[in-house]
């Protein structure tokens, strides 16, 4: 009986782990093969010729933009989390510490967050334009940063309620005042929620297309997605080894956060926002 | 008002005034006849009549719920099957949490280009792999329901991860001394699945439920670059169609199309929220 | 009068409990280095009055003056920090991410006192609780002992008016309490510090209070010395919770004979002067016990010293304590006198 239940669930346990790794796996594995190809037809001639041609284009030649996207991807991405979080940070603490009803709020928020973007993508593009922003990194920070305030809210919110409250009642008692109290007790204490949150609001920004496509027009401010959406071949066809090299080369920052955070962005998502 | 209020000044005066002011911007443009070129002139409720009478409209209302439906509930699936193993131990799981995490964390384009790559007819590998096994080539993004089945495995290959974190959450919160007593109770591996672990970790099935539905119903990147919403409209959906009547420069009848899908997702999240709220006091 | 309270009240309004009133009205006068305490169940709203007299809770209605000066009342209210008060928590709120120097010099740092004057300052309080050698430390790394000690020297680095302590010993183990208990009390005598002190436990109360008042639901049952209060209570509730064992406490409807009334409680008579029904309470150490009789010995708990003897006769049930060794065993009949008891109305 024991055994058998143990066989059950080791075969259950194996092949799911099969399927899970190799259909996560395929696809990038796929995208390798492409971007380390001369052609894309490498399956069907049967000629695989690896080359590092596709990664050394993207990198040194500057008419196909490729540095420019992951520049201004990084510079929108890095600003909009940080503009976010030093928004998130005193709601939190507000929401937290000094509202009577935070859930309420939290919920509005969160339904906010719901919202299609498309809904004011026309008005605020119509704003922006007006003030001659468009193909600047401006709107894109700024409407990220909104855009990214119900999930730094959550995350942080719920970082920041897991302190005990006594520590900031103390303070109050030894002298400080509300805003010293986020500045000197919980500020430095949830620094582990801030990065969880900074790091999340940053893969957001970094792969938001649909502002990106409204508020960008060329290389000054356009970023990594629209790069590789619009990447178009010179004769027409498919530029499937651009297109693939400069995805993967657009995932190693994500890569890199996500393999150094894992465990943060885990226990932040999980432990945090969908508490019971 | 208290001072203390101040804390919350700022965030909220940033979600007043870029995201409810263009969002009731949009529904004040949606009354008007308004065009890039033309000018504007209030004619409600023309756009919205409109709306009923404009077979794309109905099309791409019908793809939008076909692919929602169909991908979160693939998606629920796949993530509680992959939320399961992760949360079983075995040597190299935090690894393998990474590796799975992956597709999530990358941009929603990259992953249509992947996806787009893998279903290409001439030199695509899932051609390659019929056309070895059964000698048959699939036009995948070429007729009307392999490409909606498509887009929507990629949309499973970029959001299973996320199903599956909040799965582990709820499979995290079930106490382990449950499994031992129902095991001491003589309860088999299924019978615990089905009475310990479903139940208890219903009120998160739900929260992504939520989640998906409402991210399913604003799909965009992932059509724009899959299949560009074709072939013949048919895997446009309703923010792709809004942007493209923007594109075109009719601004009132765009603005009602964003509308309508506003009005869509706020009544799903509003129905899924009050439910889960009942169900499971879920907060 | 180092802290007084008039007429306080503190209503909560909550979605899923409705109105709760916390505090119904509190009259308080703490003299000066007085050590008071505050006894009462949880709930009975003893650290509502702790928050209101620091000023982390504003009453409803009502006034609080310390050292004389009013700090809450109609249209009043000053800020914890501006109030002059200090406060050591159950779970001693040590801010983590300092060490224990940075702990301690944070209410100093807060005044905007200069970096010397804090280094001394830090230093004294540090020697007077003997903990100098761990101002470097981080509170993680100490033991419970020791982060007691480091929050009760964060609170006297102020030289507050007022030291508020919200049930400090629930974290010790019991021989560190008893230690601890000791300490607190040489240290409030020896500084003259008015301490206002709150917990649910009696011996605590007994042992360490000036005065002591005691809570129920919002009210003060009973104030007075801890000896008076133990040997008047004034109603079933002070009388059931002052003293260990818990006084044995009975309801009885008197029986008449003669023209008198009478109950009886293990067979034994006592006169009342009316005939509704009363409480009868005796403690524990109240009882003597003999052999022979009709009472019988359902158990007895040997504690060392002394020994607490169940006693059954019908309906009536009642524990004694008798100092000494027992020679009573289980099963056997007893009679019993009483050399104290109580009535009580409620």
């Amino acid at each position: 009986m024991a055994l058998s239940e143990r066989l059950i669930k080791a075969l259950i346990m194996s092949s799911g782990l099969i399927f899970v790794i190799s259909f996560t796996l395929i696809p990038i594995v796929w995208m390798v093969a492409l971007s380390l190809s001369g052609n894309p037809d490498l399956l069907i001639k049967g000629d695989f010729r690896m080359t590092l041609k596709n990664y050394r284009d993207l990198l040194t030649s500057p008419e196909l933009h490729f540095t420019d996207y992951i520049r201004n991807s990084i510079i929108v991405a890095s600003a909009s989390a940080s503009l976010s979080l030093t928004l998130c940070v005193p709601l939190s603490y507000y929401l937290s510490r000094l509202h009577r009803n935070p859930t309420a709020v939290l919920f509005s928020v969160l339904v906010l967050s719901m919202l299609p973007p498309i809904s004011s993508a026309i008005p605020l593009y119509r704003f922006f334009a007006s003030l001659g922003l468009i193909n600047t990194y401006v709107p894109l920070i700024i409407t990220y940063s909104v855009w990214s305030i119900p999930l730094g809210t959550w995350l942080i919110y719920s970082y920041i309620n897991s302190l005990p409250r006594d520590l900031d009642r103390s303070a109050l008692v030894d002298g400080a005042s509300t805003i010293k109290v986020l500045l000197y007790i919980i500020l430095p204490l949830s620094k582990p929620g801030m990065l969880c949150a900074f790091v999340l609001m940053f893969i957001f920004s970094f792969n938001e297309f649909l502002f990106a496509l409204l508020f960008t027009i060329d290389h000054g401010s356009r970023t990594v997605p629209v790069g590789i959406a619009l990447f178009e071949g010179l004769h027409g066809e498919v530029p499937w080894g651009y297109i693939t090299a400069s995805s993967l080369i657009s995932v190693i920052p994500i890569l890199i956060t996500v393999v150094l955070f894992q465990r943060h962005i885990i226990s932040g998502l999980t432990g945090g926002g969908l508490k019971e | 008002m208290r001072k203390e209020a101040l804390f919350a000044l700022p965030s909220f005066a940033f979600i007043f005034l870029l995201l409810l002011i263009p969002l009731a911007g949009t529904f004040y443009l949606s009354f008007f006849r308004y065009t890039t070129f033309i000018g504007k002139d209030f004619n409600f409720p023309e756009n919205y009549i409109r709306l009923f009478e404009d077979p794309v409209f109905i099309k791409s209302l019908l793809f939008t719920l076909q692919f929602t439906i169909l991908s979160v509930s693939l998606e629920l699936v796949s993530g509680l099957l992959t939320g399961l193993i992760i949360h079983s131990s075995f040597p190299g799981r935090g690894i393998l949490r990474g590796l799975v995490l992956l597709p999530w964390a990358i941009p929603g384009v990259v992953s249509a280009r992947a996806w787009e790559s893998m279903f290409n007819y001439s030199y695509g590998l899932l051609n390659y792999l019929t056309d070895s096994i059964l000698g048959l080539r699939i036009n995948w993004l070429g007729n009307e329901l392999t490409a909606l089945l498509s887009v929507a495995v990629a949309d499973l290959w970029k959001t299973t991860p996320f199903v599956a974190l909040i799965i582990l959450a709820g499979l995290q919160s079930i106490p382990e001394d449950l499994y031992k007593q129902a095991k001491v109770d003589g309860a088999g591996i299924f019978r615990r699945f089905r009475e310990i672990t479903l139940p208890l970790i219903g009120p998160f099935i739900l929260v992504a439920i939520v989640f998906r539905t409402v991210d399913a119903l604003r799909v965009f990147d992932l059509v724009f670059v899959l299949t560009e919403g074709g072939p013949g409209g048919s895997t446009t959906p309703l923010s792709l169609y809004a942007y493209r009547i923007y594109l075109g420069g009719d601004l009132g009848y765009g603005s009602a199309v964003s509308v309508s899908l506003f009005l869509i997702s706020l009544t799903v999240s509003f129905l899924l929220l009050l439910i889960s709220r009942r169900r499971h006091g879920f907060e | 009068m180092s802290a007084e309270l008039k007429g306080v009240k503190k209503v909560f309004s909550s979605i899923l409990r409705g109105r709760v009133e916390a505090l119904r009205g509190i009259d308080l006068k703490v003299e000066e280095g007085e050590f008071f305490v505050i006894l009462g169940p949880s709930g009975s709203g003893k650290s509502t009055l702790l928050n209101i007299l620091a000023g982390l809770e504003k009453p409803t209605s009502g006034e609080v003056y310390i050292k004389g000066r009013m700090v809450a009342g109609e249209g009043v209210f000053l800020n914890p920090g501006e109030r002059r008060v200090a406060m050591v928590f159950q779970n001693y709120a040590l801010y983590p991410h300092m060490t224990v120097r940075g702990n301690i010099a944070f209410p100093l740092r807060m005044e905007g006192m200069n970096k010397k004057e804090i280094e001394r300052r830090v230093r004294e309080v540090a020697l007077l609780l003997g903990i100098e050698h761990l101002l470097n430390s981080k509170p993680a790394e100490l033991s419970g002992g020791e982060k007691q000690r480091v929050a009760i020297a964060r609170a006297l680095v102020r030289e507050p008016d007022l030291l508020l302590m919200d049930e400090p010993l629930s974290n010790l183990d019991a021989r560190l309490r008893i230690k601890m208990k000791e300490e607190i009390r040489k240290l409030q005598r020896s500084l003259g510090l008015t301490t206002i002190y709150v917990t649910h436990d009696q011996t605590e109360a007994m042992t360490l209070a000036d005065r002591l008042a005691v809570m129920r639901e919002g009210s003060i049952e009973q104030m007075g010395e801890p000896m008076d209060i133990y040997r008047n209570p004034g109603n079933t509730f002070v009388a059931g919770f002052i003293g260990n064992p818990p006084m044995n406490i009975v309801k009885k409807k008197p029986a008449i004979e003669e023209g008198k009334y009478f109950i009886d409680f293990l067979g034994v008579r006592i006169e009342v002067d009316r005939g509704e029904a009363v409480y009868l309470g005796v403690r524990p150490e109240d009882i003597e016990v003999k052999r022979g009789g009709s009472i019988e010995v359902t158990m007895i708990e040997r504690l060392g010293g002394e020994a607490l003897i169940h006693l059954r006769k019908e309906n009536d049930k009642a524990i004694a304590k008798i100092y000494g060794d027992c020679d009573l065993s289980e099963g056997e009949r007893v009679e019993v006198m009483f050399k104290k008891y109580y009535l009580f109305d409620s």
